[in-house]
């Protein structure tokens, strides 16, 4: 077991820390998170850390990358960490989705978009959960209809980070109903400017509207617009899919939450009663630490990411709860109108980003522990008989 | 960055593997409940030199495979005394003694003891009355100690107790693992309403959050085997500690649920490692204890 860095990295990691520290002055001042209210800070932010090589590091050299591993993302995680400065704007657009288009795009969409989504200058969104589908994602019932010019877009998206602010969205829309639900599929960039496309923003239970809702009511898609074959969207799907575990994996590694976290503010006032339910939060955010750097060796060995990641957001989550609770009964009811009440608030909807609780376990008790698979009613049915 | 285990480490799992499947640790651990005679295995551990093992990972992972299949070795007991104190023979059966010298794994049956001493060092015990006490779990040997006398030895009695919570947590890790393994194993064979049992997610999350559990004990395991050296040690073991001590609680009882009432039964093997699971949480300062050290070390960290 070893956590030390490898000569290669710690001169790597040197140059992160030099830069960053002689740049930090350039940093939003305002406090990263989901609710960032004027986001261009970020975007500057964001664009001299493309310029100076710090995003899209895992990006192939010919895109604008540094064609370096998770390992080195990770390095810069925690430098940024380190430093109490944010990361890039767009972790979706840089983390998923251009790595998606780069696997699966055409040369043109790959030189169209990739460097501005690199620098900032156009934010991504992803379109694929609906209110009708979200666990069973393949059950989206978006419309893109086959035009003499392209596609017609009809349909509704929902949870969508960054919508208010993106350019282009990668969409997964259905082409085929005729076909089973994960056969008739096909993925779309959209150009958010398109007629429309209408953006709501959703308030959540914090009071804030972190992500939204948006509305697809007759947007003409050319014939470019693809990503991928024609009712091959489901493969390009996973593939970002699996990008999102990268994510989470180096994600893991600064996320925000060290032990020491919920330990400051019960300096001094624990009591006895609080020691035991205490020890079983710490324990389980190192946990999570100790977990992403196994997963992160894995990856840096050549391995893919596993789905078993998702089990760290679970317990993430869950210790975060526990933990402002915690500091809540020993601070009293004054601690839920500050940061501890919004971060309860803000866990719940978390529970089920990236996945929920349920189909995580689902997923990994299938794939990792071998279990067999629920009944599926829907199985190799035409789409459109699931629907009626 | 290298956080998994590699070739090395691997080969030495599949040999200690193979060595402790020729005895039927488990049948005599039952037996052994009702009087018989527990399994020794130390020979087997000085067969294969686990006994002198150059490092606090290479003895956590013999742990999980002892732990795995509930085989009495003596490792416990002599690795805790091996990692403290560099000096000792390690051909000699060893245990170590913690301070209250209640229910000390190992010591009944060691040739040597290293007793922990009030003023925090380490004592090479002379004379000593050992008592065998307890037979909730007949796979772990356990005794009273009462230390007589004895001369001082080189080691830290802290590092030996963040040693010994490693090495708990290792072969506490390993038996959650082994009766996670039997239910899955079951889930998926038995079939109810027309399908095995493990495709409701009733049963299957209850055993995918056993995964969660015992791969977060894991990599705490990791973790500690990591920070023996350092000032982070101290954390990392009660951290371990705690974390498979919670893993095993809850594997082992939904084991035995999962297996309906057969898994209730004297005959099957479930109840085993809930013994391990009852009694090891309250051994070497129990998980309680570890629980305090965390929170201790955090708040002054």
């Amino acid at each position: 077991m070893d956590l030390t860095d490898s000569p290669q990295l710690a001169t790597f990691r040197q140059r992160v820390r030099s830069w960053l520290q002689a740049h930090q002055s350039d940093a939003p001042t305002e406090k990263t998170g989901l609710h960032i209210k004027d986001i261009e800070p970020f975007r500057a932010w964001q664009r001299q850390l493309a310029e100076a090589g710090l995003v899209g590091v895992t990006w192939p050299v010919e895109f604008g990358g540094q064609g370096l591993g998770m390992i080195e993302q990770a390095v810069i995680n925690s430098e940024l960490y380190r430093l109490g400065l944010p990361g890039a704007l767009d972790l979706i657009g840089l983390g998923n989705l251009g790595p998606t288009i780069i696997v699966h795009g055409t040369a043109g969409q790959k030189e169209r978009h990739l460097k501005p989504l690199l620098t900032g200058d156009e934010i991504w969104c992803q379109f694929f959960s609906e209110p009708s589908a979200g666990s069973d994602l393949a059950g989206i019932r978006t419309r893109a209809v086959k035009t003499d010019e392209g596609w017609l877009l009809n349909g509704q998206k929902v949870w969508t980070t960054n919508a208010q602010h993106a350019a282009f969205g990668l969409l997964l829309a259905r082409t085929d109903p005729s076909l089973p639900k994960h056969q008739g599929l096909s993925m779309f960039i959209v150009d958010m400017k398109a007629p429309g496309v209408q953006v709501r923003p959703l308030r959540q239970l914090t009071g804030m509207a972190a992500f939204n809702e948006v509305f697809f009511d007759n947007v003409e898609l050319p014939e470019t617009a693809i990503v991928g074959e024609v009712n091959d969207g489901w493969a390009v799907a996973l593939t970002c899919l699996m990008y999102e575990r990268f994510n989470l994996l180096t994600m893991l590694d600064q996320i925000g939450w060290q032990p020491s976290v919920f330990v400051q503010p019960l300096r001094d006032k624990i009591k006895p009663q609080h020691v035991q339910p205490l020890a079983s939060v710490l324990v389980d955010l190192l946990a999570v630490r100790y977990s992403g750097h196994r997963a992160l060796s894995k990856v840096a060995h050549g391995e893919l990411p596993g789905p078993e990641a998702g089990l760290g957001k679970i317990t993430l989550v869950d210790a975060a709860i526990r933990g402002a609770q915690i500091i809540a009964e020993v601070d009293g009811p004054s601690a839920l109108d500050g940061q501890w009440g919004q971060v309860l608030a803000e866990m719940q909807g978390l529970r089920s980003g990236g996945g929920t609780d349920e189909i995580l376990l689902n997923t990994i008790g299938e794939r990792v522990l071998g279990l067999p698979g629920e009944p599926r009613v829907d199985k190799g049915m035409p789409f459109s008989e699931v629907m009626s | 960055m290298n956080f998994e285990l590699g070739t090395d480490e691997i080969a030495l799992i599949n040999s200690v593997r193979q060595a402790l499947g020729r005895t039927a640790t488990l049948s005599a651990a039952r037996d052994a409940l009702d009087g018989g005679q527990r399994a020794d295995l130390w020979p087997e551990a000085v067969k294969g030199g686990w006994n002198d093992l150059p490092e606090l990972l290479y003895g956590a992972l013999v742990l999980i495979e002892c732990g795995r299949v509930l085989a009495p070795t003596g490792l416990l007991g002599h690795l805790t005394a091996r990692f403290a104190v560099p000096n000792l023979d390690a051909s000699k059966r060893t245990a170590y003694v913690p301070l209250d010298g209640k229910y000390v794994p190992d010591a009944a049956e060691a040739e040597v003891l290293v007793a922990e001493t009030p003023d925090g060092g380490l004592l090479l015990v002379g004379q000593a009355e050992v008592e065998a006490v307890g037979n909730y779990d007949a796979s772990r040997p356990l005794g009273n100690v009462t230390v007589h006398s004895g001369t001082p030895v080189d080691g830290d009695a802290r590092h030996a107790w963040n040693v010994a919570q490693t090495l708990l947590a290792a072969e506490t890790l390993g038996a959650s693992e082994a009766a996670l393994a039997m239910a899955v194993g079951y889930a998926k064979q038995r079939k109810a309403f027309g399908r095995a049992i493990g495709s409701f997610q009733a049963i299957k999350h209850q055993l995918t959050d056993g995964l969660r559990l015992n791969e977060n004990a894991r990599s705490l395991l990791y973790y500690a085997c990591y920070a023996a050296g350092s000032a982070e040690f101290e954390l990392a073991a009660n951290a371990a500690r705690f974390a498979a001590d919670q893993a095993i609680g809850v594997v082992t009882q939904r084991c035995i649920a999962i297996h309906g009432g057969i898994g209730a039964t004297w005959e099957h093997d479930a109840h085993l490692y809930f013994r391990r699971a009852q009694l090891t949480r309250l051994l070497l300062g129990g998980q309680a204890g570890a629980g305090e050290k965390v929170v201790t070390h955090v708040i002054s960290g």
